[in-house]
């Protein structure tokens, strides 16, 4: 759990390093009071300082607390990659296939692979979630869903 | 006194009308169903069901889509506690403890509590809206840029108080937070800031977002990488308060009722920040804060009511003076105004009738939610018996609409899914989300008073010093920093969740 806390911090740095960059090209001051980059550039200072710390906490501090120093198994990373895949898929596609083609997928996908549910429930509530979700959500409360090429 | 009692009493005749009452209940249900769907919260519903009141009388009107406001409070509330995927967004940091309790089987106590502290915080503040309405209008008035700022620094110094034992870990998640509240346009300049050429960034990232990606999808990603962790959907044994939770839920009630309203009344600030800092409050002033977090029955108490009691409060600057203290405030301001009802200083001379109705159909609609919700808490925990893996992805589905009909953008979806990342990284990490969460709220607030301050003072910072308010503010953040400081220093680290 060192380890990931010490990425974590250096990941952490990188990101103030870039808040920092992004702030110094903005107006620090005006002559009206503080610019666009007065906020950026002192918190990317305290984000700096912090992750610092949390990298020499992580190196020379007292171990971290047990419940935190559960190790990612190989399936449960793989369980959690499938779910963000998933959306990733859903965020990619949502706009070219439509809605409902893209949430039966979706809903397909993870009650199948990811839920080991049987083919046939997979299906029913893939195709519920994806076709009656939208005559709810459309058609009844007026949320525009996206309509996609082939035209549903 | 006595004429506001007069009033009101005029108000109740006409409220309790039987269609004002249909109107009321039809409010409360369909605000408590769309409520339930994650990431459709007050505005989006009230917005989605505005057209369906066009064709009603200005009293039914106005009526209807309070209780419709109410209603999606409580609906919030439900997906909160059950799945930890709030409905909308003042109800997000009631998942934390809400969530924990139904993990320990305490669903229904955590769902009871929340609905009388919905009650209470609702009907007391009722009253307070009706008798204290002119002089704390006339406070709120006071609070120019410095006082908000200021209020702001301690409110950010409360969320010290939440990072458990760990300063660290907490101001990290406080400063990400606020960096995260810096992207979009700069409000004063309007200059691009922080986006990285990327347009859709432009107008910030939203709240609604990042709280069911950080809640929402990190608490299904933790749930499905470690199967033992999942929900416990057979211990549903405990669905009444017991006499200890009755005992240790009464102070937060009460404490949220009067804090909610005040903070309501504030413009600017609202449900959500009522019920982030009474849970911050409840944390702070516990004699056991290690409880919070894992199942306290007070951080469940205490922000419901705060956010309720906000609510009625944030009506009273637009009932007085015009003022939309919030979002969904503004969209009831629009509302009034399409209904020939122009909020302000005149309102009570010219429609007092209709807005006396309206204060008592407020008292009408917390009766309404409560005889609704209690006996419908059975109903709602049974959908706990679904199989997990069919209720994730059903979560997940519902999760995606919300997102997408926040502004009808698929770029939504790609933050979701990185602020869900986020989330369930926090989780493992042992950073705790509340701190995030809270000063991405803030954030922008500090910053408009700060900068707006200075421009009074053209860039004198002793104008934070000379106001009395913003003076004491100040005095108390610093007193909250060096109590979090000593409180961190004294501490063994241990776990926090959040």
């Amino acid at each position: 759990m060192r380890l990931a806390w010490q990425v974590a911090g250096l990941a952490l740095l990188a990101l103030a390093g870039l808040v920092g960059w992004e702030g110094v090209g903005l107006r620090y001051w005006t002559s009206l009071g503080p610019g666009a980059g007065f906020f950026p550039v002192w918190l990317a200072g305290l984000l700096a300082a912090l992750a610092l710390g949390m990298v020499a906490q992580a190196r020379f501090g007292r171990p971290v607390a047990a419940a935190a120093q559960d190790r990612l198994s190989r399936a449960g990373a793989m369980r959690v990659a499938g779910v963000v895949g998933a959306l990733v898929a859903v965020a990619a596609l949502l706009e070219p296939l439509g809605f409902r083609l893209t949430m039966t997928g979706f809903l397909f996908g993870l009650l199948l692979l990811l839920g080991r549910q049987r083919l046939g429930l997979a299906a029913a509530v893939a195709l519920l979630g994806g076709f009656g979700g939208h005559a709810v959500f459309a058609g009844l409360l007026g949320v525009p869903l996206p309509i996609g090429w082939l035209g549903i | 006194m006595g004429d506001s009692l007069t009033l009101l009493m005029g108000g109740f005749a006409a409220a309790l009308q039987p269609e004002n009452l249909l109107f009321a209940f039809a409010g409360c249900f369909l605000g408590t169903l769309v409520g339930v769907l994650p990431g459709i919260g007050p505005s989006a519903t009230i917005a989605i069901l505005l057209p369906a009141t066009f064709a009603l009388p200005p009293t039914a009107s106005i009526i209807m889509l309070a209780a419709i406001y109410y209603g999606t409070q409580y609906g919030g509330t439900i997906t909160s506690v059950l799945f930890n995927t709030p409905g909308e967004a003042a109800s997000a940091i009631t998942g934390v403890d809400g969530h924990a309790m139904a993990r320990q089987g305490r669903a229904g106590a955590a769902l009871t509590v929340a609905a009388i502290g919905s009650f209470i915080g609702g009907t007391v503040t009722t009253f307070a809206l009706a008798f204290l309405g002119p002089p704390l209008g006339a406070l709120a008035l006071r609070f120019g840029p410095p006082e908000f700022f200021s209020l702001m620094v301690a409110s950010l110094m409360l969320t010290a108080s939440l990072s458990g034992q760990s300063l660290l870990r907490g101001m990290l998640s406080a400063t990400i937070g606020l960096v995260l509240a810096m992207v979009g346009t700069d409000p004063v300049m309007g200059l691009p800031r922080l986006t990285f050429g990327e347009a859709n960034l432009l107008d910030g990232i939203g709240f609604v977002v990042v709280i069911m990606g950080l809640f929402g999808v990190g608490e299904i990603l933790a749930n499905i990488e470690d199967p033992e962790r999942r929900f416990a959907q057979a211990e549903l044994t405990r669905l009444r308060m017991t006499r200890e939770d009755w005992r240790r839920s009464a102070g937060p009630i009460a404490r949220g009722t009067v804090f909610g309203f005040a903070i309501g009344v504030i413009p600017g600030l609202g449900s959500v920040s009522a019920a982030f800092m009474s849970y911050a409050m409840e944390k702070q002033i516990s004699r056991e804060p290690g409880r919070f977090g894992h199942g306290a029955i007070e951080g469940v108490a205490g922000p419901e009511t705060a956010n309720n009691a906000a609510a009625n409060g944030a009506l009273l600057p637009l009932l007085t003076l015009g003022i939309p203290g919030s979002g969904v405030v503004a969209i009831l301001m629009g509302a009034f105004m399409m209904n020939g009802l122009v909020p302000g200083p005149l309102l009570f001379q010219e429609h007092g009738d209709v807005v006396w109705a309206v204060i008592a159909s407020l008292y009408i609609g917390n009766v309404m939610l409560l005889v609704l919700n209690l006996p419908l808490i059975p109903i709602w925990l049974a959908v706990l018996r679904i199989p997990y893996p069919v209720l994730f992805a059903l979560i997940l589905g519902f999760t995606v609409v919300g997102t997408y009909s926040l502004s009808n953008s698929a770029f939504d979806l790609w933050l979701l899914a990185a602020f869900g990342v986020l989330g369930w990284l926090f989780r493992r990490l042992d950073i705790p989300l509340v701190p995030l969460t809270l000063t991405l709220i803030l954030g922008p607030l500090m910053e408009g008073g700060l900068r707006r301050s200075l421009e009074m003072s053209q860039g004198d910072f002793m104008i934070l010093l000379e106001r009395p308010i913003s003076a004491g503010c100040l005095a108390l953040a610093a007193l909250l920093l060096l109590h979090a400081a000593w409180s961190a220093w004294r501490a063994a680290p241990q776990p926090t969740v959040g």
